[in-house]
């Protein structure tokens, strides 16, 4: 087993994760160059050889896998700068992306900009064809008409085509034939079709994953062809790998395939990063948190499976395919706190970004942050923020905190607590809605730690929400470049084939298991893996007669009996019954589409033991000893400080008590407890006890509003 | 804060700042949690897919206070508390921990049949504390017309059937015989149970969360915490209102037709506005007619005060104090507020989009750089019934409501208008059934779902469009349609000299090549071979015309929007044919010869029966059909 390179492009750094032979794990950081991301790469890895003195080569030689997550295609979404887009749709529907689902975000608001179509109407044109729900061909296509769209198309400068034909996943042959026709007529026009990117029922989020496939795929295939070529030409024996929104990687030829699995592409590493280090506690339901400047990202693993959704949306469109169910909100350490005008005090969901920062930062941000009140309240070290990259100016952060302090008729620290609570009940909100919402408890999991503000509120919000432990990774800061090391390979079939459980044609459905599982397997093959590494998954999107949602329900494997249907709808029910209090076990089950998940298990990094050093006593680690403010005492104690990156392993300390690590800061409340693993994480144990009633009603009350 | 000391807040009852924004984070989630189960697990599309619901959690003082109503549809939402004060009306001192009660009569409170309310007491150390309650909209009612909203109807009986509160489930136990009274009341049987269950649930959830909430806060704190979010929201409406000029605002607006050949009747309003509160009084409407148009009281205040919640920010909580500023009086026996055993069964739409409009045209004076031009009213949908042969046997009977083609809205001063708004009633918070799912489920195949050109009201600021829906009947024999909207003679109007949407209209494709074209509010049959087509109106055009920007008026025309003549006609820019450009020098000299001896209305039309469009669309041998009456074999025998 050789070397393992991560590489997540940040805004600023140019993130690489190389995980050496030995399990030992290093972060190299390189400026970022957004006009040409590929060219911080090669700096990157030119610094990485030249260090060991080796050429590219040379170096690329000991490489086995190469995983990448890229920004190019979310930013091409969120900058508007892919190429100009024709879109074509079935006559009579042109208006897909116009009239989404019709529904209105916010009812109250008449004054919100009317819904962004993404690609203008007049590029958006209805072709003379129809297909029937049952695959027949109503109206055959119109060759003509097509034509002569496209020589408007052509004549309007069209760069990329996305083909959404009605029906098309039941019978994509007038796709296939547009397809053929466009690259007649404009043979340099990027062509997506939507039964090619994603063969499932609902006309608009299907054309939504191929409008945004059309999208980013020229930008994303130029850019992923110089860097591969780089890569071959200098020694890289593999196929690169993409991380993708599923939650796995994929080579980059499948994900050129369907570009818009490239969305979201290195946040999605936070998850599987997450289960990587819980599964090397044995924990296998997690909650993955990472809090970074601007905001807070929330996923669930539940018994060591990613967590899926398919209501996943960039800038208000929706991908369309089953991505990682992830919830975001605006709070960060930059999100200001404000006072609205009824008189309550509001966290974000604006931000002062890195420019100007939070007020402590010195910059001339005048608002105060979270960051600001993380500061204040002693759980940041001024002198040692960054890992000492940056320092914190505390008068500026007060000064900040008086502009909300005064009218609350608080003092500073009592503003300052205020602002920690509220951001961590924003972020609770997050974490219910990917857990509660979804029918899970989250007092059964435990929360994964990243982001560089992760540390500090990780704890307070876990125990808000009932759950019992905290485990924060040595990577904490760069959990998603680690996630890129860690993620399977994960490809995704669907075939829409509609059947109900009371005539299952078991055949028909062993024969579509069967071809998306041969593909499934031949794919993975061919990238290396082995027929003990491969591991398929079944999953029927099922749902009653009549229903118009489905649950995507497990399926089991082998072949199909007559008797599977039973098994099928059982599952249902209790699933059905688990999630909306109610089953109806008499009923049928009528199942839309078969998908199969194909997963390629990398082999796993060599044991971690072997990568914690045995440390320091707490004594040794003890940095400094500082006054810091806990809700849970109402005022400010002395509270301990260690260097956690100094702490041995198996070391168990009682809080209250801080430790700082390089890439976040934990806070480590009264009552809590803090153990350093052999695994090189900490965890913080939070007993059942401390309940937050203490905190809601005991705390001093504050007249306010007045 | 000075804010608060002028609107008199109890300061006593403050509770610390944290917990506030604790539990007012805390509440959302549980409704909208509510919300979810009820959305997903639902069965028909109204409810699943459409959102056609309201979830909320009430306290338990006479009247129910709102402690968290934020993901609702508007129409539902403000009318709740009074089902909610009903129901605690009725059983007194009867409420029991673990009964679940339903109600559906506009005389015990709700806003129309179609719309079932249920509710579950929330206990607390033997207390009762509050309610979780959920309104849905049902597939069916049990009334003798095919529909959930059967205008036609003349009185309650002929309505369907009438719920008043009823325990479904009694200390925990579900009521067999109840249960089942319901479902032989009802078509579709099996998914009016799956959305009974759903519904149920959704309430139980909430039940569930907040009784977790009441465990880790205390009831002091929950208490506390109602009270002080009512005073928020006081706070916080009393000051957006206070912008308003103060003063005495008079208008009109008007209802198509009644189902039953009654034609334009009118709302009239007189808003007066002092400091901080608003007082809305319809004396004047026209009498109580004889369908089903008349306005329960529910729907009359909460179709009053929603033009005015959405002249505030949008995030102050819908409670008792913040409608507490908008007193709502209609006289008994009018359109806007019916006298036993007047009919209802259109309420919440037809006569509450004209409580609106009339509301809204008194805020256009009021405060007119919120307000908005007119949203086109709920048209030209229709419960669509039909028995389902794509598969061999007796036919499967189906019912489905088709909001695909609906209305647009109205401009606002910075934008133009929004497609697919419905109406007032919702103003955007509903979906519409994917047309594949739509296919799939029902024996239906759609030819066109699409924006219509010069639909809307022209404006500096132009109505959103509206579409052209066009449906076929496939694999059932026929269906039976029953439209239930409105604008058609009366278009939304344009503001501050922008123009009216078109009215739209709802014809039948017949065999033979004519078209008969129908009232907004109907009955009409398609046979396989025919078709019909829904043209819903754009919204009204807000500010003038002629001060659009022409580079955006040269965009509508190159998207299809507005026609090269419709955009000389109306807003003075002259396209060049050839280039779809528009022609600098032509428009100026245009637009100069247009603005000579121009006033600009504050509202168009300000007239009755203003809408022409479908009489313009009538060809020879094309025919019209005024509120046709369902016949005797519109059921599911065939």
């Amino acid at each position: 087993m050789g070397i393992r390179i991560g590489v997540d492009i940040g805004g600023t750094f140019t993130d690489f994760i190389v995980a050496e032979e030995t399990g030992a794990l290093r972060v190299h950081k390189t400026p970022s160059t957004p006009a040409a991301p590929e060219r911080a790469i090669m700096t990157g890895l030119e610094e990485l050889a030249a260090e060991q003195q080796l050429t590219v080569e040379q170096y690329l030689a000991g490489v086995d896998l190469f995983i990448h997550g890229t920004t190019i295609a979310t930013n091409t979404v969120i900058q508007r700068n892919g190429p100009k887009l024709g879109v074509i749709h079935t006559k009579g529907f042109r208006d897909i992306l116009l009239l989404r689902d019709g529904f209105k975000p916010d009812r109250y608001d008449l004054h919100m900009a009317p819904p962004d179509d993404f690609v203008p109407r007049h590029l958006r044109a209805g072709v003379d064809e129809r297909i029937l729900y049952n695959g027949d061909i109503e109206r055959p296509l119109s060759e003509a008409d097509i034509r002569e769209i496209l020589r408007e198309f052509r004549r309007h400068g069209v760069e990329a085509v996305a083909v959404s034909l009605l029906w098309s996943m039941v019978n994509p042959s007038h796709e296939d034939r547009v397809a053929e026709i466009i690259r007649e007529e404009l043979p340099d026009a990027y062509v997506a079709t939507s039964a090619q990117i994603l063969p499932a029922i609902r006309e608009y989020p299907r054309t939504c994953a191929t409008v945004l496939s059309a999208y980013v795929g020229p930008v994303l295939g130029e850019y992923l062809t110089k860097l591969e070529d780089y890569l071959r030409t200098h020694g890289y024996r593999y196929e690169l790998l993409i991380m993708q929104i599923t939650g796995g990687s994929a080579s980059s030829s499948e994900v050129e395939k369907r570009p818009v699995l490239a969305i979201g592409s290195g946040p999605a590493a936070g998850p599987p990063a997450g289960l990587a280090v819980g599964e090397a506690q044995d924990e296998k339901n997690l909650m993955v948190i990472d809090m970074g400047g601007t905001s807070f990202e929330v996923s669930t693993v539940t018994d060591g499976t990613l967590t899926m959704s398919r209501d996943m949306e960039i800038e208000g469109v929706p991908l369309g395919v089953a991505a990682v169910d992830m919830q975001s909100v605006g709070a960060g350490g930059g999100s200001i706190a404000w006072i609205d005008d009824g008189g309550m005090l509001r966290v974000g969901p604006r931000s002062a970004g890195a420019e100007p920062g939070p007020a402590c930062y010195g910059q001339g941000g005048i608002e105060p942050t979270v960051t600001d009140a993380n500061l204040i309240l002693g759980y940041l070290n001024p002198g040692f923020f960054l890992g000492g990259r940056m320092s914190l100016d505390r008068e500026r952060a007060e000064e900040a905190m008086q502009r909300i302090a005064e009218p609350l008729g608080m003092d500073v620290t009592e503003a300052a607590a205020a602002v920690y609570r509220i951001v961590n009940t924003n972020m609770v909100g997050a974490m219910r809605a990917v857990s509660v919402m979804r029918g899970v408890d989250p007092r059964e999991y435990t929360v994964i730690v990243g982001g560089g503000a992760g540390g500090t509120h990780a704890a307070a919000i876990a125990e808000e929400l009932g759950i019992r432990r905290v485990i924060c990774p040595e990577v904490a800061g760069g959990l998603c470049a680690y996630g890129m090391l860690v993620a399977d390979v994960r490809h995704t079939y669907l075939t829409t084939h509609p059947s109900s459980t009371a005539a299952l044609d078991v055949d028909r459905v062993n024969e579509i298991f069967a071809s998306m599982e041969r593909d499934a397997v031949g794919q993975l093959a061919g990238q290396g893996f082995t027929p003990d590494q491969i591991v398929l998954t079944r999953f029927a999107d099922a749902k009653y007669p009549y229903q118009i949602n489905e649950l995507m329900i497990p399926v089991p494997g082998g072949t199909l009996r007559a008797d599977s249907a039973n098994d099928i709808a059982a599952t249902f029910h209790q699933e059905h019954e688990r999630l909306y209090t109610y089953c109806v076990q008499d009923m049928p089950v009528d199942v839309s589409a078969w998908r199969v998940t194909a997963t390629g298990r990398l082999p796993e990094l060599p044991s971690a033991v072997a990568r914690r050093r045995a440390g320091a006593g707490e004594d040794e680690a003890l940095k400094e000893t500082r006054d810091v403010y806990f809700a849970e005492t109402g005022r400010r104690v002395a509270t301990p400080v260690y260097d956690g990156a100094m702490l041995a392993a198996g070391t168990v300390v009682t809080g209250p008590l801080i430790a700082e690590l390089p890439t976040t800061t934990l806070v480590v409340a009264p009552q809590h407890s803090l153990t350093v693993s052999d695994t090189g994480s900490f965890t913080i144990d939070i007993p059942q006890a401390a309940s937050t009633a203490a905190s809601a009603n005991g705390g001093r009350e504050v007249v306010t509003h007045a | 804060m000075t804010v608060a000391t002028d609107s008199g807040s109890p300061a006593a009852a403050s509770m610390d700042p944290t917990t506030f924004s604790v539990v007012f984070n805390a509440l959302n989630s549980v409704v909208e949690e509510m919300s979810l189960t009820f959305e997903y697990s639902a069965w028909s599309s109204i409810l699943s897919q459409c959102r056609d619901f309201s979830c909320a959690i009430y306290d338990a003082s006479v009247p129910p206070n709102a402690l968290c109503v934020f993901d609702g549809l508007p129409i539902h939402v403000n009318a709740q508390p009074v089902t909610i004060a009903e129901i605690a009306r009725f059983f007194g001192d009867d409420i029991r921990d673990g009964d679940v009660i339903m109600v559906n009569s506009t005389y015990f409170g709700t806003t129309h049949i179609g719309d079932l309310v249920v509710a579950t007491p929330i206990f607390h150390e033997g207390r009762h504390m509050f309610w979780a309650a959920a309104t849905g909209h049902q597939m069916d009612v049990g009334s003798p017309y095919n529909t959930s909203v059967p205008v036609q109807a003349t009185d309650i009986w002929k309505e369907g059937f009438q719920i008043s509160p009823l325990k479904l489930e009694e200390g925990g136990r579900l009521r067999k015989d109840v249960l089942e009274l319901y479902l032989q009341n009802m078509r579709y049987r099996d998914f009016i149970y799956g959305d009974l269950m759903s519904q149920v649930g959704s309430v139980k959830t909430g039940k569930r969360r907040v009784a977790e909430l009441l465990d880790k806060w205390g009831a002091s704190t929950l208490t506390a915490f109602s009270r002080e979010v009512i005073d928020y929201a006081d706070r916080r409406t009393a000051a957006r209102i206070a912008t308003f000029d103060d003063g005495e605002y008079h208008s009109e607006a008007w209802v198509d037709s009644d189902g039953t050949g009654q034609t334009n009747m009118s709302v009239r309003c007189k808003m007066t506005i002092a400091g901080a509160d608003i007082c809305i009084d319809f004396d004047g409407s026209d009498p109580q007619a004889r369908g089903g148009v008349n306005a329960s009281w529910a729907t009359c205040q909460n179709a009053a005060s929603t033009p005015v919640l959405a002249c505030l920010d949008s995030d102050i909580p819908h409670n008792q104090g913040c409608l507490q500023h908008i007193e709502v009086r209609a006289p008994k026996g009018t359109i806007t507020n019916v006298e036993w055993p007047g009919a209802t069964a259109d309420a919440t739409i037809v006569p509450a989009d004209a409580i609106s409009d009339a509301v809204w045209k008194c805020l256009a004076q009021a405060a007119p750089d919120t307000a908005v031009a007119g949203y086109g009213h709920i048209a030209p949908n229709a419960v669509t019934v039909g028995l389902d042969r794509r598969a061999e046997g007796p036919g499967r009977p189906f019912g489905v409501i088709l909001f695909n083609g609906s209305s647009g809205g109205g401009a606002c001063r910075e934008q133009d208008g929004w497609p697919l708004m419905y109406c007032p009633a919702a103003i955007g918070g509903l979906k519409f059934v994917p047309v594949e799912i739509l296919e799939m489920t029902y024996p239906l195949l759609v030819h066109t779902q699409e924006v219509r050109t010069d639909s809307m009201g022209a404006g500096r600021r132009r109505g959103g469009p509206g579409l052209t829906f066009h449906v076929e009947p496939r694999g059932t024999g026929q269906v039976d349609n029953y439209p239930y909207g409105d604008g058609m003679f009366n278009p939304p109007f344009g503001l501050f000299g922008g123009l009216p949407g078109d009215g739209g209209a709802l014809y039948r494709q017949n065999a033979d090549g004519t078209r008969t074209f129908f009232s907004m509010i109907s009955y009409f049959r398609v046979r396989e071979g025919e078709s019909w087509v829904g043209e819903s109106t754009g919204g009204g055009g807000y500010g003038d015309p002629l001060e659009r920007e022409p580079h955006l008026v040269g965009e509508d025309v190159l998207n299809g929007y507005v026609s090269a003549h419709a955009a000389a006609r109306d807003y003075g820019v002259v396209i060049v044919a050839e280039t779809d450009e528009v022609d600098q020098a032509a428009t100026e000299r245009l637009r100069a010869t247009m603005a000579q001896g121009r006033t600009l209305p504050l509202i168009v039309p300000d007239v009755v029966d203003a809408g022409s469009y479908y009489k313009a669309q009538m060809r020879p041998g094309d025919t019209f059909e005024l509120d046709p009456h369902p016949p005797l074999d519109a059921d599911f025998t065939l």
